[in-house]
């Protein structure tokens, strides 16, 4: 099954976009360094990362495009430019390699949180992607209905508004809406697609359509009910007679329609995860791990290894018990530029790993002030969390229940996370 | 890479790969059901994705004794983590009816989904029917139900693959009053521990897991995790193993 990212064929470049593609490839053309392609869920790293590769492959002999942080090639065996995707998959020991080969030209494409991790890396660019401007979301609405095979202005200028508003202009939303806003225009038989129908879409993404008759499948007999069909390539609409660009219409808009609905579901709703993308405590910022779309057809990667292999549970008495509850992993981290916090961290990594606790090892963030020491993410990991902090004798305060903006990426069930604070000066 | 590799090879080289699979196929065209069924089991349990959709529908259709469409939901399953757009589409039909699974739209959805990625969409029919059964639940929206693991079932074995193991895990989902995820945890049972094997989140009823090429002894769990609220439900641990053939 096909990645829920679209294809690089049907790219519709916005301003921000060609800028950061020619930063990039300026940037790796300049020479050895690493820059850093950073931009939220959905804006079209992975598609700008792979046209970049395209550009570079091009022009220079050994570029290497690597589809997930956690399957970089050793990088004793790397040579030219590099370019990663999901770079927040990286373990530290990786990202520290790379840094190491001066004769590297690297790019990692990663959510804006791993500027946290740059810093850490003498010499890093940042290039950032961010949303479509507002005042090219129109050019971008007319550029997609053409690819998709409609009429440029097939949207009203208040739908195009709407979808502004409400897509925030992250280009992937943007697609999702846009889509079931054609489909929703296409049930009312419309011939232009206003901005009820743009808030019909967002009622289609969120699964509030809420409709009347209950079922009448009869399951017992799929093998005699028509075959699905295969999804439609549409034909550009110039060629076509006012009828065979109706029925178009329809059959565009329902395969428009299962694709969005898939992507919607698996990328917008549900936070931007995919299917099963190996969760591992992210040693970065929040705790949250580190998410991408991918089918589920794949065969995803073991968790990524805890630092050491996991003593007996922290739950669980000794011996191979199952524990009920879910099994519980800090998370450390301590003040960047701090070597006095990353040593006491040091220290309570092996304080706890000492006592039976899955500790990551610790990594250095951006200093945060006014936040709690140890955070947990879910109402089951309470227990969990104020054991830890017992452990730690109460130096560093009750845990405290953090909550997770929606859409954010999920933490694992049972990540505590530890902040350290800073060292007294 | 060699994940994603590995992943490709599976995907391209399971339908093809063992004669009997396509020979399967051939005795289910000739409605020889029992033969089919014969022929699939083999394929199957090696992972082959065709054999696994052909016994999904041999135990659906009720073509080589009653239907079992518990059965056929598993096999589908597993056929579909293993790439197989069409079994994704009738998974996503039987989420739709509740039929061998609990009744769950969202899932009914995903799996259209997924095999509308593989190119096999629903009918205007099936889609129009989806629609007409949403309604929301009753009860208090915090509340989660917990999944339940269906296969590897409790004590299976599952026979080693020559190259890296991998394990198709599947569990019943049913309908949430609020919007989820699942959160799948597998772990090697080793002597005195247990030890991280694969751990991720799926917005699909079932995952295709890499296992330890040295480890025997698994255990699994899923659980539901809420998006709206702070809040998880846990299923049950269930035990297998990898045994040589």
């Amino acid at each position: 099954m096909a990645p829920l990212t679209p294809s690089t064929g049907q790219i519709v470049a916005h301003r921000g976009w060609s800028t950061a593609r020619d930063a990039l490839i300026a940037a790796v053309q300049a020479g050895p360094g690493i820059v850093a392609l950073l931009g939220p869920a959905g804006t079209g790293k992975t598609l700008l990362l792979h046209d970049v590769a395209r550009a570079l492959q091009a022009e220079l002999p050994n570029v290497l495009l690597v589809d997930r942080g956690d399957a970089v090639p050793d990088a004793e065996a790397l040579q030219g430019a590099v370019l990663i995707d999901e770079a927040d998959r990286m373990d530290a020991d990786a990202l520290a390699n790379l840094a190491r080969r001066p004769d590297l030209a690297v790019v990692l494409a990663a959510l804006p949180a791993f500027a946290d991790r740059l810093a850490a890396l003498p010499g890093a660019a940042i290039v950032t992607l961010g949303p479509i401007d507002e005042a090219e979301v129109p050019r971008f609405v007319a550029e997609r209905l053409v690819q998709l095979g409609y009429a440029p202005d097939l949207l009203t200028l208040s739908a195009i508004t709407a979808l502004f508003e409400r897509s925030g202009s992250v280009p992937r939303l943007l697609h999702t809406l846009l889509g079931l806003a054609v489909f929703a225009a296409s049930l009312e038989g419309a011939e232009r697609v206003g901005p009820e129908d743009v808030a019909r879409a967002v009622l289609f993404r969120d699964g509030e359509e809420v409709a009347a008759e209950p079922p009448a499948i009869d399951p017992d007999v799929p093998e005699l009910a028509p075959e699905p069909v295969a999804l439609v390539a549409i034909a550009p609409l110039a060629a076509a007679t006012p009828a065979l660009r109706r029925r178009r219409w329809l059959v565009g808009a329902f395969a428009v329609l299962l694709i969005c609905i898939g992507a919607a579901t698996a990328l917008l709703r549900h936070s931007p995860a995919g299917p099963p993308a190996p969760v591992a405590p992210d040693p970065d910022a929040a705790p949250a791990s580190v998410a991408t779309a991918e089918p589920a057809p794949q065969p995803p990667a073991p968790a990524a290894p805890t630092p050491e292999a996991s003593p007996p549970l922290a739950s669980a008495v000794a011996g191979p018990t199952l524990p009920s509850g879910s099994m519980i992993r800090v998370v450390l981290s301590y003040p960047m530029g701090d070597p006095g916090a990353a040593r006491r961290g040091a220290d309570v990594a092996r304080q706890l790993r000492a006592e039976g606790v899955t500790v990551g090892e610790p990594v250095p963030v951006t200093p945060r002030v006014n936040v709690p020491s140890l955070l947990y993410y879910f109402t089951q990991d309470r227990d969990g969390a104020a054991e830890i902090g017992r452990k730690l004798d109460g130096r560093f305060g009750e845990a405290t229940f953090a909550r997770l903006p929606r859409h954010s990426a999920l933490p694992r069930p049972g990540t505590i996370e530890f902040l350290l604070p800073p060292s007294e000066p | 890479m060699t994940r994603r590799l590995l992943a490709l090879l599976l995907l391209v080289a399971a339908p093809a790969a063992p004669a009997p699979a396509d020979d399967g196929q051939r005795a289910f065209d000739a409605r020889r059901y029992a033969e089919a069924r014969h022929l699939w089991t083999a394929p199957a349990e090696a992972g082959d994705a065709q054999a696994l959709l052909g016994l999904g529908q041999i135990e659906e259709g009720g073509r080589d004794g009653p239907a079992d469409p518990a059965a056929a939901a598993t096999f589908y399953a597993r056929a579909a983590v293993r790439g197989a757009a069409r079994a994704a589409y009738r998974l996503g039909r039987l989420y739709a009816a509740g039929t061998g699974v609990p009744r769950n739209l969202e899932q009914a959805e995903a799996w259209f989904a997924a095999g509308a990625e593989g190119g096999v969409t629903p009918t205007a029919q099936d889609r129009a029917e989806l629609r007409r059964r949403s309604r929301p639940l009753a009860g208090d929206p915090d509340d989660l139900t917990a999944a339940l693991p269906v296969a590897p079932a409790e004590d299976a074995a599952i026979p080693r693959s020559s190259g890296e193991p991998v394990v198709e895990l599947v569990w019943a989902a049913p309908p949430q009053r609020a919007p989820a995820r699942f959160f799948v945890e597998v772990v090697a049972v080793e002597d005195d521990r247990l030890r991280d094997v694969f751990a991720g989140y799926s917005d699909r009823s079932a995952l295709l897991a890499a296992l330890d090429p040295t480890a025997s002894d698994y255990a699994w769990r899923v659980f539901v995790v809420g998006l709206d609220t702070p809040d998880y439900v846990a299923s049950p641990w269930t035990r297998f193993r990898v045994a040589s053939p």
